[in-house]
């Protein structure tokens, strides 16, 4: 009988907790996407993300051994990532500072290049929209619909009641529509386009 | 109907919306611009490498405490429930070969069908409160207490700082009592901690236990001198008009309430039911009659969270005979909501995020703004927007209705949480404001108090004071030591103090 995706899943971690270096490459492809996702969430800059969901694998690779056999692995996945989104957080606060939003704007539209500026994000409205709210909030935002994690979870993973998480994620969603509504009618030129 | 602050009617969907789409989009897009998993694994396998790995067994990491409370939640699940399964085609050639994508794209179909399937929300009778049969136990050790007050009087009944129950007859006559077991949950927020019953012979009271899913409901029997503890866990206690009744609401978010039987501490459960289907339960706000219930809910899965926020927070009268819950409106987040004590109408109160103060009529459901009012709190009440359950939730602390009447005395408080995104306390000057809904209008008739509760005649309004620095936060600390009279309730009134030293005001026993 062919095994289900959780038996496949199941067996896959307890060969790579006992060091199964195949299984782990195969348990890292699975959910290299989740990982980078709740990273991503989590910290302020592509690099950083990147750098934090690798390390947080490497943590992943030491700590199956703490890993009960039979526990959801999911959960625990995403919490070691974010313990190493914190401690990475704590290790850049010294040397980093969080840039201007109009310097951000302005750097952006001071390009020649602009297409190719545009190009390289997503959607620029949203992206200008989403760096003006909070960090709480905006990290929210990123947990629940880019990295598809429920409410609870998101409380568990930062430390927040769950009742604050629906808050934040209320008001994201609520000034994203404002802003975003205000520059239906507003001309996208010269870096002054998200008043 | 008014609007938020946004612009948005106050009916407007607050999920599955085209911008969450969009953000889901924007997500997707981001992430297609970062690492494959194969580049990912490569990485891993090279760092890895780097440090010389040995087998995990060899060095175990230390991993939260808090796992084993996520497992309630995607137990089986596998990567294919990952957002991957969102993830749109990648840059540059990178995707494996059509059949693979075909193959995988079966797979990961088959895997989120079954995984939404298991996903549907948890019935509310199923979050953890157990089937209630009611075997109400009594104290041991409880000695009993009965005011020793006159025929006819009443008395405020309040704790102080070491437990202990009194009483303070309108003369000023502080009689002490024993201590109230097991009082680690009193406040004197309106979820109703404790909460004496409308003919003041009985109080209820939730017992020490979860700040988050509550403690046992305990009954105190003023005349008989019993206390029963019931169990029923629950966090907010609300008392039928009869005296009958004591309704009860578990943990946040469960979309059940217990309905108690004050005499025997017997009960049962009902499941909240909106728009025809299990809803979720935010707060109790009060009886509106016998057998109605006005409370704050959400349609579907739980999500009225209205001690902090919530997602869906809707006005709603529930029939305590079915369950069957009638929508009054929408409210506006975070929700400051005060209905009157004969259940006709209900003050939906301005703050931060809802500019406009409302009257909403419970019986047809009619929303109308109430400008002088709005006007009177334009520049204040801005305090009353704390996101935080820990720290109070969103409402006034402390309100009262004048009896008879449609005239709440309402708090302004002196110092609370800044809105989110800014940091430190926000302050304003405290005072009490005397609203009249019917007409209309504001009146502040007090600068450094709070109300706490009107004698039943509606001439005396008693007052705590004065308002302890942390006056926004929820607990005994959060109400001054002392409390006085407001006689006749003006501006010009004269105020007596009655007692000093108390740490949690309980209501008014008669």
């Amino acid at each position: 009988m062919a095994a289900s995706a959780s038996d496949v899943a199941e067996d896959v971690i307890a060969r790579a907790a006992r060091g199964d270096a195949e299984a782990f490459g195969t348990l890292v492809a699975a959910y290299a996407d989740l990982t980078l996702r709740v990273a991503a969430a989590l910290l302020p800059d592509a690099a950083s993300a990147e750098d934090a969901a690798q390390e947080a694998w490497v943590d992943v690779w030491h700590g199956l051994a703490s890993f009960r056999p039979g526990e959801p692995f999911r959960p625990w996945l995403v919490t070691v990532v974010a313990n190493r989104c914190r401690k990475q957080t704590r290790r850049r606060a010294l040397d980093t500072i969080r840039l201007d939003t109009d310097l951000v704007d302005a750097a952006r539209w001071q390009d020649d290049d602009t297409d190719a500026v545009l190009a390289a994000f997503p959607d620029p409205e949203l992206e200008h929209a989403l760096a003006d709210l909070p960090d709480e909030q905006r990290q929210v935002l990123g947990l629940r619909f880019g990295a598809d994690l429920d409410l609870a979870t998101i409380s568990h993973l930062t430390h927040t009641p769950l009742g604050t998480v629906k808050t934040r994620l209320r008001r994201a969603l609520d000034t994203l529509r404002s802003r975003l509504a205000s520059h239906v009618t507003a001309p996208r030129r010269g870096g002054s386009a998200h008043e | 109907m008014s609007n938020q602050p946004n612009g948005q009617p106050l009916d407007m969907p607050c999920d599955g919306s085209a911008l969450e789409a969009r953000l889901r989009r924007y997500y997707d897009a981001r992430r297609a611009l970062g690492p494959t998993a194969d580049e990912l694994r490569a990485r891993v396998a090279g760092r890895l490498t780097s440090e010389g790995a040995h087998p995990p067994s060899r060095s175990p990491l230390s991993i939260p405490e808090e796992i084993s409370v996520l497992t309630r939640r995607s137990d089986t699940s596998t990567p294919a429930d990952t957002a991957s399964t969102r993830r749109p085609a990648r840059r540059g050639g990178r995707a494996a070969g059509i059949a693979a994508v075909l193959v995988t794209a079966a797979v990961i179909a088959l895997a989120a069908l079954i995984f939404t399937s298991m996903r549907q929300p948890t019935a509310p009778s199923q979050l953890g409160t157990p089937a209630h049969t009611g075997t109400p136990s009594h104290v041991g050790g409880w000695t009993g207490w009965k005011p020793p007050l006159p025929a006819g009087a009443w008395a405020a009944i309040y704790l102080d700082t070491t437990g202990h129950l009194h009483a303070v007859s309108p003369d000023g006559q502080d009689y002490a009592g024993p201590a109230l077991p097991q009082a680690g949950l009193i406040d004197s927020t309106p979820r109703a901690t404790a909460s004496i019953s409308p003919n003041g012979q009985r109080m209820a009271y939730i017992q020490a236990g979860d700040p988050n899913t509550g403690g046992k409901v305990a009954i105190l029997d003023f005349a008989a001198g019993t206390l029963k503890v019931t169990d029923v866990t629950a966090l907010q206690l609300a008392w039928s008009p009869d005296s009958s009744t004591i309704a009860a609401a578990g943990q946040l978010d469960s979309g059940t309430i217990w309905l108690v039987n004050a005499a025997s501490g017997a009960g049962h459960q009902i499941t909240v039911q909106v728009n025809g289907a299990p809803g979720g339960l935010g707060r109790l706000l009060s009886w509106t009659d016998a057998t109605h219930l006005a409370a704050i809910v959400s349609e579907g899965a739980p999500q009225a969270d209205t001690l902090s926020g919530g997602l869906q927070n809707l006005l709603g009268v529930v029939d305590v005979t079915t369950g069957q819950t009638r929508v009054i409106t929408n409210l506006p987040l975070p929700p400051d909501v005060y209905v009157s004590p004969d259940g006709a109408v209900a003050l939906i109160a301005s703050n931060a995020w809802n500019p406009t103060a409302q009257l909403a009529d419970l019986r047809s459901g009619a929303v109308t703004p109430l400008p002088i009012i709005t006007a009177a709190f334009a520049d204040k009440l801005v305090n009353m927007d704390n996101p935080d359950y820990a720290q109070g939730g969103n409402y006034s602390t402390h309100f009262t209705w004048q009896p008879g009447t449609h005239t709440l005395a309402l708090s302004l408080t002196a110092l609370g949480i800044g809105p989110e995104g800014t940091s430190g306390p926000a302050t304003q000057p405290a005072g009490v404001w005397l609203l009249n809904l019917d007409a209309d209008t504001a009146t502040q008739v007090s600068h450094n108090s709070y109300p706490l509760a009107w004698s039943a005649d509606g001439q005396t309004l008693l007052l705590c004071s004065p308002p302890a620095a942390t006056s926004m936060l929820a607990g005994a600390a959060a109400i001054g030591p002392n409390i006085s009279t407001l006689s006749p309730v003006a501006s010009s009134g004269k105020q007596h103090q009655l007692a000093s030293g108390m740490a949690a005001f309980l209501g008014i026993a008669a």
